[in-house]
């Protein structure tokens, strides 16, 4: 029995002992952890690309959204694997925007006193362009197209306004460079790419109304809204990964480039945004009306997908205008004038419907439309005022996307949109292609953000992230550029795949702790 | 034409809760140093909550037990991948114990118990990574079991006690829309739900007890919890969630089934085991409705929790050193019921080791003082929640001390 009551005291000096050091510690505690670059060696990093890696956000390229573009996100986490310093062309104020180009700043979030609604608003631009002294290691110019970064006198400032772009004439090194030549010639250790999303989403935001240039392999030719022909697109690439793989000799990462349908400005408006609440059910009945004339003519003429129709119960898809559909006018303007309409009633129609259809689910409404649906067309008002229309009669009968059809620089229609789909898996498989050639790590940029825009979207720590528009937290006021949050995400990304590649053990950022859009 | 313009905010409250089940097995003291056993330990009226039928086999004719503990609960978490980490900065716990039995006729005894068997307090920093998933967390339940045991013979009783439970919560966070960051705090002090306990007791020998227990479930409902917002931006206070001013929800404190057995191995050791099998599968999600009351607008967050059933497995034993003085201790496992995929940081659990220790006085022919100290050790491990995309390595652990005291009327 003594024995049993000496173990008792054993056992509760040792339950003491424990609860006296019960301060546990993780078996792999942070503080230990020790980041290493593994194969790749991170004492100079130059990042390649466009707005996107530039830190453009809100419409705007401005210092807040400079230091939280990916590329210094990354940065500051090799910084913890030796990595060197890491210097941006940061503009002179944190609006943006050049104010003797007429390029302006930064858009914000605001209430309207008058309607009570919420938009954004872009901010006048307060300093011109200035010239940054030295080289940049973020080397993303804002508007870049894949050909541009292989241009030379794309930083020329006598080319402003036609082939230089003034955010690389701020750091270029001569007026006769390349982005790629001053890249070069920094002799840096790794690099980054991330080139070929303007190649289609000119064309895109351009609502179409570009060229597609499948075919032509002479950028010089291009138009601004161009489609970039994909043998252009992957030519620039392997000429930028030529110089910096096997003529420098940097290690790197490419990545592709995301689908145009993942994107808020693609995916804010819907095609259907007009409600009866909107309308008003009075003018849904006068509307109904009024098209019914026009759409006897439409069955007549065996076209009644055309048929133009606005539901009293549910919202109505706008009506655009489709440069693909045969033009009907003259059909429309004859049949209605034979069912007995006069003159002017049939010229209207059959110039206002000749090409116009209602749009459906396989039409993309541009983020920018929104501002035009449901508003006075005063090109359309100030005509039908010289036909010696009532003002009353006039302004019904010149509203964007009911009575007066949106024009194509507002709505990608299913042919454009193919055309931008098509460019894009072109140009990815390209990329794809050229990273497993160049021995590169590879980030699937286009896979995330169709993650990013599915129902689930992406959540760190309760906070989820996805492609609403504003509330998604990702993506900026400008529907296309990402916010702080979004741009870690992409570091994230980009940090996944260099680790995967070269071995290195980088740590990822919280999106959490970076900005998003500040709400009013 | 009216202006047509088009809604440009679809916000999103992101799908994560407000409590988990935590069971607080603290309604003894003498019960808690002997590593939790308890369904076969008939000293004093504290065995109600336990088994309604041990009541029986208290051997005076009113028992009276009254106890309280003290808990001070740590829960860390790191992520490797973002070298972030927080620990937690809880208040001290302190569930208390009430119990009374009378035995008015021969082999009838009644009984009541007041117990905080479920409960929660957890403290994480303001500012810390999981801050949308909680920042502070208080969850009380009291319950209140009127007890009735029948003893049929020497060797055998059963009981039944039937359990009003009410409670309260207090859940604070921070919510963020696009980096604006948004506080939620939901209280409320009024929530209530229904249960029953009922039990066997056998002593088939003097020197063996066997206990047998169930305890149902209880259903805790809050309605017309009370919400508060702060730092809303204009634009969306009249936005749902945000304009919501009450929530309804209800959280299910687990059943419980109990089996233990005590034998008493020398005049001087007492050995008891029990296992005890907690019905945590019933916790599959949490779901709470928030409600603007003046616009009928109503929010439903959900999240999985998809808690599985656990045993644990409890050992203890006594020794009475002296007539006046017995010492105690005791083992348990206790397994977290909350999957790694829906682990959440207000309910911190993981699997525990406790170790148990303490000392009884008794006094006179019935005066019980017992006075007890815990250590609860955590098993690490990584837990990644697939809806709110917490992630990271956790442990707990806890150093709880009690003190109860009992009496035993011998008439």
């Amino acid at each position: 029995m003594k024995k049993m009551k000496n173990l008792s005291k054993i056992f509760i000096a040792a339950s003491l002992v424990a609860f006296v050091s019960c301060d546990q510690d993780f078996d792999e505690p942070i503080e230990d952890i020790v980041v290493t670059p593994g194969d790749a060696d991170f004492s100079k990093y130059i990042a390649l690309g466009n707005s996107l890696t530039s830190g453009f956000t809100d419409n705007a390229l401005f210092i807040s959204g400079q230091e939280n573009s990916y590329p210094n996100i990354i940065a500051s986490q090799m910084a913890i694997a030796g990595g060197g310093a890491f210097t941006q062309p940061l503009m002179p104020d944190d609006i943006g925007g050049f104010s003797n180009l007429g390029v302006a700043g930064r858009l914000k979030l605001v209430i309207n006193p008058e309607t009570g609604t919420m938009g954004p608003l872009a901010t006048p631009a307060q300093s011109p362009l200035t010239m940054v002294n030295g080289s940049v290691n973020n080397m993303g110019v804002p508007g870049a197209k894949s050909f541009h970064l292989i241009a030379p006198n794309y930083g020329s400032p006598a080319g402003i306004g036609s082939y230089a772009n003034p955010y690389f004439v701020r750091f270029a090194s001569s007026p006769t460079t390349t982005v790629l030549a001053d890249a070069a010639a920094q002799q840096p250790t790794f690099f980054s790419l991330w080139i070929g999303n303007n190649d289609v989403l000119s064309y895109a935001t351009s609502g179409g109304t570009g060229v597609n240039q499948a075919g032509n392999t002479n950028p010089a030719t291009y138009g601004g809204n161009d489609i970039s022909d994909p043998q252009v697109v992957a030519g620039s690439i392997q000429a930028i990964l030529e110089t910096m793989r096997n003529q420098v000799g940097a290690k790197g990462v490419i990545a592709n480039i995301p689908s145009i349908t993942d994107i808020p400005f693609f995916t804010t408006v819907p095609y259907a945004p007009l409600t009866p609440e909107a309308l008003g059910t009075e003018t849904i009945t006068t509307l109904n009306q009024t098209f019914s004339a026009l759409n006897q003519v439409y069955d007549a003429l065996g076209t009644p997908e055309r048929k133009i129709v606005f539901n009293p119960e549910g919202p109505s898809p706008v009506v655009i205008e489709d440069e693909t559909l045969t033009d009907m006018s003259q059909q429309i303007i004859q049949a209605m004038m034979a069912g007995g309409a006069d003159q002017t009633t049939a010229y209207f129609f059959g110039m206002a419907f000749g090409r116009a259809r209602q749009a459906n689910e396989n039409d993309l409404l541009l983020f920018t439309s929104q501002t035009v649906i449901g508003q006075i067309n005063t090109e359309r008002y100030q005509m039908l005022l010289g036909y010696g229309l009532p003002e009353a009669m006039a302004a019904q009968l010149s509203v964007n996307g009911v009575t007066c059809a949106l024009s194509d620089q507002w709505v990608l229609i299913p042919s454009e949109k193919q055309a931008v789909l098509n460019a894009t898996d072109a140009y990815n498989a390209a990329i794809e292609q050229l990273a497993n050639a160049y021995d590169l790590a590879f980030v699937d940029a286009h896979a995330a953000m169709q993650q990013l825009s599915s129902q689930s979207g992406i959540s760190y720590y309760g906070n989820n992230y996805n492609t609403t528009y504003v509330s998604g937290g990702a993506f900026s006021l400008d529907a296309v550029h990402l916010t702080g949050k979004g741009y870690a995400i992409v570091a994230n990304l980009f940090i996944d795949a260099i680790n995967l590649k070269y071995g290195s053990t980088l740590p990822h950022v919280n999106p959490n702790n970076y900005p998003g859009i500040t709400i009013p | 034409m009216r202006r047509i313009y088009l809604l440009l905010l679809a916000v999103g409250l992101s799908s994560t809760t407000f409590a988990g089940g935590y069971r607080v097995a603290l309604q003894g003291v003498r019960q808690a140093s002997m590593g939790l056993t308890s369904s076969m330990h008939a000293r004093d009226a504290s065995i109600a909550f336990f088994n309604p039928a041990g009541l029986a086999f208290v051997d005076s004719k009113l028992s009276i037990a009254v106890g309280g503990f003290g808990i001070m609960n740590t829960s860390k978490w790191q992520n490797a991948k973002t070298m972030e980490s927080a620990e937690t900065d809880s208040p001290l716990g302190t569930p208390v114990y009430f119990a009374a039995s009378y035995r008015p006729v021969e082999d009838l005894t009644v009984g009541v118990s007041f117990t905080t068997p479920f409960g929660s307090t957890v403290k994480w920093p303001e500012d810390w990574a999981g801050k949308a998933n909680v920042t502070e967390i208080e969850l009380k339940s009291y319950f209140i079991q009127p007890t009735v045991a029948y003893k049929f013979n020497d060797w055998f009783s059963a009981g039944a006690g039937f359990i009003y439970a009410m409670g309260s919560v207090n859940l604070q966070r921070t919510m963020s829309v696009a980096g604006n960051d948004i506080g939620l705090e939901i209280e409320d002090t009024d929530a209530h739900g229904l249960g029953f306990n009922v039990g066997a007791y056998f002593r088939p020998s003097q020197k063996v007890n066997i206990g047998l227990a169930y305890r149902s479930k209880v259903d805790m409902k809050a309605n017309y919890g009370e919400v508060t917002w702060t730092d809303v931006p204009t634009a969306l206070s009249a936005t749902m969630p945000f304009s919501s001013n009450e929530f309804s929800a209800s959280l299910p404190l687990a059943s419980e089934f109990l089996a233990g057995f005590s034998y008493q191995a020398t005049e001087r050791l007492l050995l008891a085991g029990e296992v005890s099998v907690h019905g945590w599968s019933k916790y599959k999600s949490l779901d709470i409705q928030l409600e603007n009351t003046e616009s009928g607008e109503t929010y439903d967050s959900k999240a999985t929790k998809n808690f599985i059933d656990r045993a644990v497995y409890k050992f203890g034993a006594e020794y009475q050193a002296t007539d006046m003085l017995a010492l105690r201790l005791g083992y348990y496992f206790d397994e977290s019921p909350s999957p790694a995929e829906h682990w959440s940081p207000e309910t911190p659990s993981t699997n525990l080791h406790a170790f148990t220790g303490g000392i009884g006085f008794k006094f006179g022919e019935g005066f019980y003082i017992d006075a007890y100290g815990q250590y609860s050790m955590g098993v690490e491990r990584y837990v990644h929640n697939v809806e709110s995309g917490f992630e990271g390595d956790v442990n707990t652990n806890a150093f709880i001390f009690g003190l109860g005291l009992s009496y035993n009327f011998l008439n």
